[in-house]
């Protein structure tokens, strides 16, 4: 995907290349929304599927949630990654289901799972656990302390 | 006049009602809460995470050979190509070698797989419309692939095949000679199945004009696979407009069609699947043939239990029967993955539901959920 494009437009964006990984590309959270719908409405770069969104929990040390949109192109058959950095302390982000509708079961898969908060999405549930489930399992500091299911011991 | 319990007829024609979790048509524990009025959906609400096991979380505490035998879990009936998509990460993060006896033989087996896996659905699929004969024979001519799968990994439906690098055993001649035998049959066994489901008049009216996806809604769903392609999006990974991007295996060495539709409404994604299989078959055959003339290493030499995969992260894509299957892999260079993520194409076919439904006739609930091909293990996880 062409980098200096959308850095023309959008200033703050950065080009992350790690040995052995994929590239992708930081940006600033307030930019989300406005730089997802951009790279799909574009005729260029015409990103028209969010395959998935992934979180990472970097760690305690790095105090960093890390978000990845992957993106596809069927016109072009172009892959894209953006990726943003949540702060652990209060994890929070805009929603993108305005843009891209199947973001909704991810981001409530995010906030079940991570505890991410997703701005303006109209009904975030727990998707996959039970719905009076303490805590968010695929954080790295988590632990199962729920005395209800000490009987599973 | 006053209905009963002193209800307007208004009142009394307006119901919540709840279909599962244990339903027989939903395969597996879904649980939609729909709101009626007369017959009509007005809105349908899915509720998943019922067979949730964890298997994100369970990947970071086991090595990546622990997690091997799990992945094929996900989706019971197409187990290889979740195998697959891990393999393919942690061979692509560790830079293994995967030679190209061992890619005709992942070939075989995914797109066996596939062809199994289609027969299920339609078998299944009919029986929730309320045929019962297409079950018998669908599952004759499954049972015979599942006894093939048998013969060549020792399991029916949790395979374990691939390893990092290679797969546990090479296909013997003779196995393959099975394969091209029981392949000569089939294109004359989908026939039969046209001639009585594409052509009876009682499928094609309750399948025609229901449950209609347009191109656009498709892709804001992020909706995949044989979906997407009965909506007339030719977009296959197998065989991608660009090929340098997209494509895996040894897919551009073969020759085959992919189907696509117009409508994109439950008649449509039958039609594709149906044709979906024919092709199955023709790339079994070109397989086969390449088999039996060359021959080639394909037990991996790593160290599987040993394997450290050096840090980096990797997102692999797979052409699975529902849909793209994705596996991302975060590696901290230890034995164990840092982060895991499967994408599913179930996932996403369970969210277009609720969009699916409204306005739509509640007999025709499983008409339209049936064709979608949605297996509940891969959407929980």
């Amino acid at each position: 995907m062409n980098f200096d494009v959308l850095k023309e437009k959008f200033p703050n964006v950065e080009l992350i290349k790690n040995e052995n990984s994929f590239d992708k590309i930081r940006i600033e959270n307030s930019k989300l929304v406005e730089i997802l719908s951009f790279l799909k409405n574009d005729a260029e770069f015409d990103f028209n599927r969010l395959n998935t969104i992934i979180a990472i929990d970097l760690g305690i040390d790095s105090g960093n949630f890390e978000l990845i949109y992957d993106l596809h192109s069927i016109g072009t058959g172009e892959q894209g990654r953006i990726s943003v950095l949540v702060d652990r302390n209060s994890p929070k982000i805009q929603s993108i289901i305005n843009v891209f509708k199947s973001a909704y079961f991810d981001e409530c898969e995010i906030f079940d799972l991570f505890g991410i908060n997703f701005d303006k999405n109209p009904n975030l549930k727990r998707l996959l656990m039970p719905k009076g489930w303490i805590g968010h399992p695929l954080r790295k500091d988590y632990q199962q302390t729920d005395e209800r299911l000490v009987w599973n011991e | 006049m006053k209905g009963w319990f002193g209800m307007s007829n208004q009142q009394l024609t307006k119901m919540k009602i709840n279909i599962g979790p244990q339903h027989p048509s939903t395969h597996g524990v879904l649980r939609l809460v729909l709101e009626l009025d007369g017959e009509i959906i007005k809105s349908c609400e899915p509720i998943i995470g019922y067979l949730h096991r964890g298997m994100e979380k369970q990947a970071e505490a086991r090595t990546y050979l622990q997690y091997l035998p799990m992945v094929d879990r996900i989706d019971y009936l197409s187990g290889f190509f979740n195998s697959y998509a891990f393999c393919n990460a942690v061979e692509n993060l560790s830079q293994i070698e995967v030679s190209k006896r061992t890619q005709y033989i992942r070939v075989l087996t995914l797109e066996m797989n596939r062809l199994s896996s289609h027969l299920l659905w339609l078998g299944t699929y009919l029986l929730d419309m309320g045929a019962t004969s297409p079950l018998f024979y669908t599952f004759r001519d499954r049972e015979e692939i599942l006894s093939l799968f048998e013969e060549l990994t020792g399991q029916r439906l949790m395979y374990n095949y691939y390893t990092f690098g290679g797969v546990r055993h090479d296909a013997s001649d003779d196995w393959l000679k099975k394969i091209a035998d029981f392949i000569k049959k089939m294109p004359r066994k989908i026939q039969d199945y046209e001639n009585i489901i594409t052509n009876n008049p009682i499928f094609v009216t309750r399948a025609k004009n229901i449950g209609v996806i347009s191109k656009s809604s498709a892709l804001q769903y992020s909706i995949t696979g044989p979906n997407l392609r009965a909506c007339g999006v030719p977009f296959d990974l197998r065989a991608s407009h660009h090929p340098e991007k997209f494509r895996y295996l040894i897919y551009d060495e073969l020759d085959f069609d992919i189907p696509t539709a117009l409508n994109g409404d439950s008649f449509d994604r039958y039609a594709v699947r149906i044709s979906e299989m024919r092709e199955c078959l023709k790339i079994i055959s070109q397989c086969v043939d390449w088999l039996l003339t060359n021959q080639g290493d394909v037990i991996s030499s790593i160290k599987q239990p040993l394997l450290k995969v050096p840090e980096g992260e990797f997102i692999s894509n797979v052409e699975a029967p529902r849909g793209i299957c994705s596996c991302y892999i975060k590696s901290d260079g230890s034995g164990n993955p840092y982060r895991l993520k499967w994408r599913t194409g179930s996932y996403y076919a369970v969210q277009i539901l609720p969009m699916l439904l409204e306005n739509s006739y509640y007999p025709d609930l499983m008409a339209i959920f049936g064709s979608l091909d949605v297996i509940l293990p891969e959407v929980d996880r």
